[in-house]
């Protein structure tokens, strides 16, 4: 039994909500959009996954109970920006052996307190680094950052370049926080987050939500996109390296020998971005480039973070972890208007996240196909 | 207060966080100094009360973020202190044995 997504919703993202704005109102509304999406009428929707940091101390039952659901099947997501990926592939798994006919998969976010919800972010992080004052993930990813740049002779203009790229697409996305346009020169002349990053290298938090719809492909109609295979790894260096090789290589190479498809035969690309070194180490890993600076010299038209990704559409939470899966579809479909991928046929989805110490420990990746 | 980490008496891997299973099954574990090192990897945070954020690598293999509040280069050697419960990197030929600490190790 193959699976299809057969709609997608997002609660419109903003980085000022108003005060009677509710983690659980933006699931709802992400949800509603999905479901009359995929044409499924409420009670029809019997299997409910969902991620999201924001939600407690509710979890998925509480939600379906919020949503009046019913489901058959539920499942509580807690892998950061690689839950998208996971909620779909347990979502698949529950409609192959038929625990679930059609599941609303959901996640997002809305902060209070960014800052003390990055320092007891686990027990590691509370206990090794919150008293460094190490400034949340941008201070690590700096690091990471700074390695990156030594092995792989980058310098801060390569990874404008990118940051530039994904900007370029979010001006045709009326959902993107950020669409104005980003020069090299503005990116260069920003202001420094943690040294090499600066606050354009940093994903913009908003509040927002984002959902999709997966029935099995026998139940969906002529606009579905198909999901041709998924592969998640979880703690795979146990925190050991150096965070320049990350889950999503190992994930890749087994959907690229599952599918028979490699990533450069993909029209869309929607990698995991909440830093653009974790971007670049994807490119390598999933064997877009074996050269990062040629990489990042030569991005021209390629279809990489088209709705502008997190960099430039904005973070919202665990949302993020959707934001590439719905963008793949949105384009799979042919419904991204002045930012559509001509002849998109198929799309390779990242999800990259829980920074566990030092960097991420969870990944996934996943192939779409249209129909 | 010298950091600890861990070394697996079985397969004589080097951890730090300490785990409380080694990846190779063994609980056998022993606690072990983590410096010193070098710094691999540095930043400079807008803001923050401590200069330099930086990654320390041990010859044992271990990989520590830690504070240092003195400017030290890339590459220069260190030893892994905590102090006040903050895990710094101290320039190795002016570190100290520290005064009680609340550092998790």
């Amino acid at each position: 039994v193959s699976t299809a997504v057969v709609g997608v919703g997002r609660a419109p993202y903003t980085r000022h909500p108003c005060g009677s704005t509710t983690a659980t109102g933006l699931l709802a509304t992400a949800a509603r959009v999905a479901v009359a999406d995929a044409a499924l009428r409420w009670p029809e929707i019997d299997g409910l996954a969902v991620a999201s940091m924001t939600l407690a101390p509710d979890h998925a039952l509480d939600l379906a109970w919020r949503l009046g659901l019913s489901p058959r099947w539920i499942s509580d997501a807690q892998v950061g920006g690689a839950s998208g990926v996971q909620m779909v592939a347990d979502a698949a798994s529950a409609i192959e052996t038929g625990r679930a006919r059609a599941v609303l998969v959901v996640a997002g976010d809305l902060f209070t307190d960014f800052a003390a919800h990055a320092a007891g972010f686990n027990a590691a992080t509370r206990d090794y680094l919150a008293p460094l004052d190490f400034g949340g993930t941008n201070g690590l990813f700096a690091l990471v950052t700074t390695l990156q740049m030594a092995e792989h002779g980058l310098d801060r203009r390569d990874y404008g370049r990118l940051v530039t790229h994904q900007r370029r697409w979010a001006g045709a996305n009326p959902d993107a926080v950020y669409r104005s346009p980003l020069s090299l020169e503005d990116y260069l002349g920003a202001r420094t987050v943690a040294e090499p990053l600066t606050i354009y290298d940093c994903p913009p938090v908003v509040a927002g939500a984002e959902a999709v719809v997966l029935v099995a492909g026998t139940d969906a109609g002529p606009d579905a996109v198909r999901v041709r295979g998924t592969a998640t790894r979880y703690n795979p260096d146990h925190q050991t390296g150096t965070g320049l090789r990350t889950p999503v290589g190992a994930a890749g190479a087994e959907l690229r020998e599952t599918t028979g498809v490699p990533a450069t035969d993909c029209e869309v690309l929607s990698l995991y971005d909440d830093y653009p070194a974790v971007v670049l180490a994807q490119a390598l890993e999933l064997g877009l480039t074996d050269d990062l600076p040629a990489f990042c010299r030569t991005l021209g038209g390629l279809a990489l973070n088209t709705s502008g990704g997190q960099l430039s559409a904005g973070q919202a939470g665990v949302g993020g972890a959707l934001l590439g899966l719905t963008e793949a579809v949105t384009q799979l479909r042919g419904r991204a208007g002045a930012r559509q991928v001509e002849r998109a046929r198929l799309a390779l989805v990242t999800g990259y996240g829980m920074v566990l110490y030092r960097y991420g420990a969870a990944g996934g990746a996943l192939l779409l196909e249209a129909a | 207060m010298t950091v600890m980490g861990t070394r697996c008496r079985d397969c004589g891997e080097t951890r730090f966080p300490p785990p409380t299973v080694c990846e190779c099954g063994s609980q056998d574990l022993r606690l072990e100094p983590v410096g010193p090192g070098w710094v691999a990897a540095r930043t400079r945070r807008a803001g923050a009360r401590w200069p330099l954020l930086v990654v320390v690598e041990t010859a044992a293999g271990h990989r520590i973020v830690a504070s240092a509040l003195d400017d030290i280069a890339a590459g220069a050697a260190v030893s892994v202190e905590c102090r006040s419960g903050m895990i710094c990197a101290v320039p190795a030929q002016t570190a100290v044995v520290e005064e009680e600490s609340t550092c998790r190790s």
